[in-house]
């Protein structure tokens, strides 16, 4: 800016200067060389008259240090000449002054020497007898005044430059100063010079613009936010030198962060040698996976690279899944199946050992009833369970069943009707004392949840032992409770008491004919209609189950 | 141009000094880990961890001197070097008396713990000790720093009892002789660790403050 302004202002000087000194030269110069033409006209004009009265003898005294003095016949040749010797002199009829002077009785003229540097002026007078007096001086020309101009030239050309640098300074600071006070913010709302408007207004305009992007970025940003925050699964991106750009929520509470952690690197989150190892892995081979144990919950670490179209890496995405519940119920899953073959295994053996015996005529005809006896029992029991196992898978398949109405009574009463065989084999009474409430339900099952919990209570009694069902209205539940007071349960073993095929004591459940899976289709069934079941129970003295069901069923 | 990479190789270097603290929180969990369960398989991963401890500690040394003799470092820089250098000699030391531990599980494993609630207590506290450590470091949290150099009591504590519940056993004939010592070992070590935490808190501060309290304490 100041430089360009520093030129053009010493430009524009230079220019003006030589212009003006031209003008100023060629007004001078013609002013002077007219004073000079009348002066050395009246010389000439009074030299004549002196040489037209006295003839030859007017060089004898005269001195021609100032003008020299040329007398020419009328025929152009040189009478006389005061600085050359007139013999040598050509014929003077071409010059313009001496022709002039020859018809008109008075001529000048200008020539300028060889070498530029000087110019002679002449004035020629005709004298009666038809000759011509001449008389020329000889001057500096213009150009030699100019030359000789040249260094007081040069000190102004200084004088001028350091001017203009003080001028261009002062002018690129007078421009400039407003511009770097423009409140670019507020475009519009500057006081500037008037050739900035379009500037303003187009700065105006991206301004808006870049807001409204920023805007739509901000918008984008919080739902982007508001939608990982929500995620149960953790999630953190990080950019390509590991630095982590964005965290969710749940990533932040498992690996007890906070949005301090964000622009820093990741490893000040999470450091652990597994987690080093993935991410060297992520940067091989793009991707990397491992499960880790943190909180008593199972999670799967995902973490892959993102890459832009052109395989750029930009960065790496951290996925965090919570898989508790996948490795829990694969792990019962796969506990079930061991405990089905096996439950299903036992029997067939027992059946099978008796069978071969029987078939190889190895067993007393005595005892032959004993082992026909123990097959039928054992198939029997083997049907039970795969009965059993039906039911449950009933239960697990269908989600819906079609309800209908429940009279506790009637289902209690048909429950006694089928166990009362049972109870009284094991001297083991049953009282009920069942309301008379209907609720909206499935028939089968509330009989399988009492006939399973009778059927346990009479199971795991003693001699002479009670059994009890209730069925009351609490404030807001229908509560169904099958009490006993027989065995009990070891408190240590009440929470798992609901597992498929989980037994307390597993050699006297298998004497007492059980298939471990009654409680769970209990458990199942009250879930179905929409119930809790609770249990309380001290060994030794007997355990009460409680089914508890919504008021909201009652009919 | 010289500074944009000095300043990587420092975040390097913050880097591989938070790798090496997790490898030796691993080792430590681990080892407490199969202490309490009396898990003799876990002593291999041990060993392997106090390796790729090792690796790490001739590693992150490698790169404080070539950082020293090619950038000259001075003022904070410097002291960061110097500290990181402090810091992996007692890191390495947390992995080899975790690798010790892991050596004496072999040992100890047929025996019931008598002592199990104590080294329990023991294994937790030092297990807190150097992942708050290495954490004030993450953090340049010095108020972390200075707990865990607090902290250091309760382990001596816990030691002074063990090694008074174990002499109270022999009173009483009630322990196995070599159990016993190996207890104590273990204890010892568990102690030793705590102590190796504290100086890695300690240069924590230094980093920090410019100022370390064996100096002033000599002061």
């Amino acid at each position: 800016m100041n430089k360009t302004i520093f030129r053009s202002v010493l430009l524009a000087c230079c220019i003006v200067m030589v212009f003006s000194l031209a003008v100023t030269l060629f007004f001078l110069n013609s002013y002077f060389i007219n004073v000079e033409f009348e002066n050395l006209r009246a010389q000439a004009e009074l030299t004549a008259r002196a040489i037209d009265e006295v003839g030859l003898s007017y060089f004898d005294t005269y001195d021609s240090s100032v003008y020299r003095i040329t007398w020419v016949d009328s025929d152009g040749s040189v009478i006389y000449d005061t600085a050359a010797d007139e013999s040598t002199m050509e014929n003077h009829l071409d010059r313009s002054e001496i022709v002039t002077a020859l018809t008109a009785g008075h001529g000048q003229a200008r020539r300028l020497s060889d070498t530029l540097s000087l110019e002679t002026l002449y004035s020629a007078v005709r004298i009666s007898d038809g000759s011509v007096v001449r008389l020329s001086v000889t001057q500096a020309s213009v150009l030699r005044i100019t030359l000789g101009m040249i260094p007081y030239m040069l000190i102004v050309l200084a004088l001028a430059l350091v001017l203009c640098m003080f001028i261009s300074k002062r002018i690129s600071a007078r421009v400039i100063n407003p511009l770097n006070n423009l409140d670019l913010d507020n475009p519009l709302e500057n006081d500037t010079y008037e050739e900035l408007s379009p500037l303003l207004v187009r700065i105006d305009n991206q301004n808006r613009q870049i807001a409204g992007q920023i805007d739509t970025i901000r918008t984008r940003q919080k739902e982007f936010d508001a939608i990982t925050n929500n995620m149960r699964e953790g999630m953190i991106i990080l950019n390509s030198s590991d630095l982590v750009v964005s965290m969710n929520t749940s990533a932040m509470k498992l690996f007890g962060g906070s949005s301090s952690n964000i622009g820093r690197n990741i490893l000040t989150l999470e450091r652990s040698p597994q987690f080093t190892k993935a991410m060297e892995e992520v940067k091989q081979k793009g991707r990397s996976e491992y499960f880790f144990e943190r909180n008593g919950f199972v999670n799967r670490l995902i973490a892959n690279q993102i890459q832009d179209d052109n395989s750029h890496v930009l960065g790496t995405c951290i996925l965090i899944v919570d898989e508790t519940e996948k490795v829990l119920s694969e792990g019962m899953r796969k506990e079930f199946s061991a405990n089905v073959s096996h439950e299903l295994k036992t029997p067939l053996h027992s059946i099978l050992a008796s069978s071969e015996l029987l078939m190889n005529n190895l067993v007393k005809e005595a005892d032959k009833m004993q082992f026909i006896s123990r097959i039928h029992n054992e198939a029997e029991h083997l049907v039970t369970l795969i009965e059993d196992i039906i039911r449950l898978s009933q239960l697990d398949e269908t989600k819906e069943f079609p309800r209908e109405e429940v009279s506790f009574q009637e289902v209690a009463g048909s429950v006694v009707e089928a166990l009362e065989q049972n109870a009284r084999e094991r001297s083991v009474t049953i009282e009920k004392d069942v309301d008379n409430l209907r609720i909206s339900g499935v028939q089968r099952l509330v009989y399988e949840i009492i006939y399973n919990l009778c059927d346990n209570a009479i199971r795991y009694n003693r001699e002479g032992g009670h059994v009890r069902i209730s069925v009351h209205r609490n404030a807001d539940t229908v509560e169904l409770k099958v009490a006993d007071d027989g065995i009990g349960i070891p408190s240590e073993h009440l929470a798992r008491i609901f597992e498929r095929f989980y037994r307390v004591d597993t050699s006297h459940s298998r004497s007492t004919g059980g298939t471990g899976l009654g409680l769970s289709i209990v458990k199942h069934a009250a879930m179905v209609l929409g119930g809790q079941v609770e249990v309380d129970s001290r060994e030794g003295l007997g355990t009460t189950f409680t089914v508890s069901f919504p008021a909201d069923l009652l009919c | 141009m010289t500074r944009i990479k000095f300043t990587e190789q420092l975040s390097e270097l913050n880097n591989e000094l938070i790798q090496m603290g997790g490898l030796c929180e691993s080792a430590i969990d681990t080892c407490v880990d199969a202490l309490l369960n009396n898990d003799q398989s876990l002593a291999p991963v041990v060993s392997r961890r106090e390796r790729e401890i090792d690796e790490k500690e001739s590693e992150i040394t490698g790169l404080c001197m070539k950082m020293l003799l090619h950038q000259q470092p001075v003022a904070s820089d410097l002291r960061q070097i110097s500290a990181a250098l402090k810091m992996v000699t007692d890191l390495e030391r947390i992995g080899d008396q975790a690798d010790d531990i892991g050596e004496m599980i072999v040992y100890t494993a047929s025996h019931h713990l008598d002592e199990h609630s104590l080294i329990e207590k023991m294994g937790a506290a030092t297990k807190k000790m150097v992942r708050d450590s290495i954490d004030a470091f993450v953090k340049q949290d010095i108020r972390l720093a200075q707990s865990v150099i607090k902290y250091d009591d309760v382990v001596d504590e816990l030691f002074i009892s063990i090694k008074k519940s174990i002499i109270e056993a022999i009173d009483k004939k009630t322990i196995d002789g070599e159990y016993a010592s190996d207890i104590l070992m273990i204890a010892k070590y568990f102690e030793r660790i705590g102590d190796h935490a504290v100086n890695v808190a300690e240069w924590v501060e230094y980093s920090i403050t410019g100022h370390h309290r064996k100096d002033e304490e000599n002061a």
